[in-house]
């Protein structure tokens, strides 16, 4: 009984996070739903070892669970692919400037931007995710924030986008 | 442009650019039902009272969003038991921001709906054809307010289930062009309504992070045709809504079709795909009158419609509900429409047997909505 209240409280404390999370980085939503069912799979059997099963934790099988969806897919794994495909997948034609943007950052600087601005973690949660450095993480940041204010910048801004 | 004034805006076109801001509470809830799933032998035939002893206790619906199980047709057998929707249409309609002042147009013979049903809906088309659609003059805006309020929930470390009831709400200002920029005031969620004691502690001291709303959407947001998440609006499953307003069919039996083939695959059944379908489209609050009457229409062919309080409240206004009751008998999901006006009230999700967490009778969600025209937007 204390395994599945461990693992209940797990999924309550970080389904919507990841959901979101591979909502974010795939094409769709059914796709991330699998991926996402996937990791409280995995996340199972861990609680069987006696594991802790943070939030942190969830996100470190979830960024396994992408990489390998990644790799069996047809397209890279990179981000450009995962939003064109979503564009297409759901018939939006309408490309968006930031995505654009995005699409042109180097991978790792990305996904630094990403897990701070749209997945919410901090600069230490980001390099513990990342395995990387704290230094590392801040200086990502740095970079591909102002190349994104480049890009952004140098863009045409049809319609009045982000006044 | 300023380098500061580019810098200062970046977090907020990020954000507004985030794929993740547009998941729908019920996407949540049928994901989170998956991926709970696998500890359910048989999970696909396995209703809730027959789980294995020494399964997880209590309810199984996904503690986020508590038991608002959404089943509206018993035509078909369910296919994914584990997968019922939990709809919360609250936050569906502040996800996609918006409502409607809705036509009703139905016509007598009524294939799908009850008589009395039928009846409603014909006497608020008549109502409604005497309202003519608001005239939103260059300048001023369609306002869609919307209030709304559903069930959310956690488990405590020692494994306890909790729910309880947030509001939320939001207004949404629609230009006369509807290419021109859109203006979507968020509110937050405030949890409101708790059936425990223990609920209620939870809900007002637990932190932030933990709702997994961790970043706070509340706010002000301005996007180009309502693009408030770096695409353009949609209707019925991803159509571009310019495309859809101009070539869906008005005919109710052909619009319901393609409603279906559209869904194909979705949801618990296609008749509560269908439905639901339709109230997302409505609630896009700019869906041109005979359009709206052909949604109508076709939700009046899809069986299971009925007539389920002549006085129903919701949010201090009172008019006839309609709605379909779930095939457990669990619940039941109501439209209410002005008898007088045939305006669309709003819509509410009713528990009719008590559960863990409501009483029977608890409108675990709903949502209120109207529309008016205003000659500015904040």
């Amino acid at each position: 009984m204390e395994r599945e209240k461990r693992f209940m409280a797990a999924h309550a404390a970080g389904h919507d996070r990841i959901y979101r999370y591979f909502r974010r980085r795939t094409e769709n939503a059914a796709t991330a739903e699998d991926l996402c069912a996937e990791v409280f799979r995995i996340a199972w059997e861990k609680t069987g070892q006696d594991g802790s099963l943070s939030v942190m934790v969830l996100f470190g099988i979830a960024k396994n669970v992408l990489g390998n969806h990644g790799r069996s897919a047809v397209r890279s794994a990179s981000l450009l692919g995962a939003l064109q495909l979503e564009r297409n997948h759901d018939g939006r034609t309408d490309g968006s400037p930031v995505h654009e943007a995005l699409s042109q950052l180097r991978p790792d600087d990305r996904e630094v931007l990403l897990l701070t601005y749209w997945d919410g973690f901090s600069s230490t949660e980001v390099s513990d995710l990342l395995n990387t450095s704290a230094t590392a993480v801040r200086m990502r940041l740095h970079r591909a924030r102002k190349a994104l204010s480049n890009l952004l910048q140098t863009q045409t801004q049809p319609e009045g986008a982000a006044r | 442009m300023s380098k500061t004034t580019m810098s200062g805006s970046l977090e907020r076109r990020l954000a507004s650019a985030d794929p993740g801001g547009s998941v729908t509470e019920a996407e949540l809830a049928r994901s989170g039902a998956r991926s709970l799933s696998f500890l359910i032998p048989d999970a696909g035939a396995a209703p809730h009272e027959q789980l294995p002893a020494g399964q997880l206790d209590g309810p199984q619906t996904p503690v986020e969003d508590g038991p608002v199980v959404v089943s509206l047709s018993s035509r078909r057998p369910r296919r994914f038991v584990r997968r019922t929707l939990l709809l919360s249409a609250a936050a569906a309609a502040v996800l996609a921001g918006v409502l409607v002042a809705a036509d009703v147009l139905v016509p007598g013979a009524q294939p799908g709906a009850t008589a009395q049903a039928a009846e409603v809906l014909s006497n608020a088309a008549a109502a409604t054809i005497k309202t003519s659609d608001p005239v939103v003059k260059t300048g001023q805006y369609l306002k869609i307010d919307t209030k709304a309020v559903y069930s959310t929930g956690t488990v405590t470390p020692d494994g306890t289930q909790l729910a309880w009831l947030v509001r939320t709400g939001g207004q949404v200002y629609v230009p006369a062009d509807r290419n021109g920029e859109w203006i979507w005031n968020r509110e937050d969620r405030v949890p409101d309504t708790f059936f425990s004691a223990a609920a209620k502690a939870e809900a007002t001291t637990r932190p932030k992070s933990l709702t997994n709303k961790n970043v706070s959407l509340a706010g002000i947001q301005r996007a180009p045709r309502g693009a408030f998440y770096g695409n353009g609006q949609t209707v019925i499953n991803g159509m571009p809504l310019d495309e859809g307003i101009r070539t869906f069919p008005r005919d109710p039996k052909a619009l319901l079709a393609l409603i279906y083939e559209r869904t194909k695959g979705a949801g618990p059944s296609p008749e509560e795909e269908a439905l639901i379908t339709i109230a997302d489209t409505l609630r896009t609050g700019v869906i041109p009158a005979d359009l709206r009457a052909a949604l109508y229409k076709s939700a009046a062919l899809i069986p299971g419609i009925t007539v389920v309080d002549r006085q129903a409240t919701l949010d201090g206004r009172t008019g006839v509900a309609i709605g379909m009751e779930g095939p457990d008998g669990g619940g039941r999901t109501d439209i209410i429409i002005d008898p007088a006006t045939g305006l669309l009230i709003g819509e509410r999700n009713v528990t009719l047997k008590a559960t863990a967490d409501f009483p029977a009778g608890t409108a675990t969600s709903w949502t209120s909505v109207a529309t008016s025209v205003v000659d500015s937007a904040p």
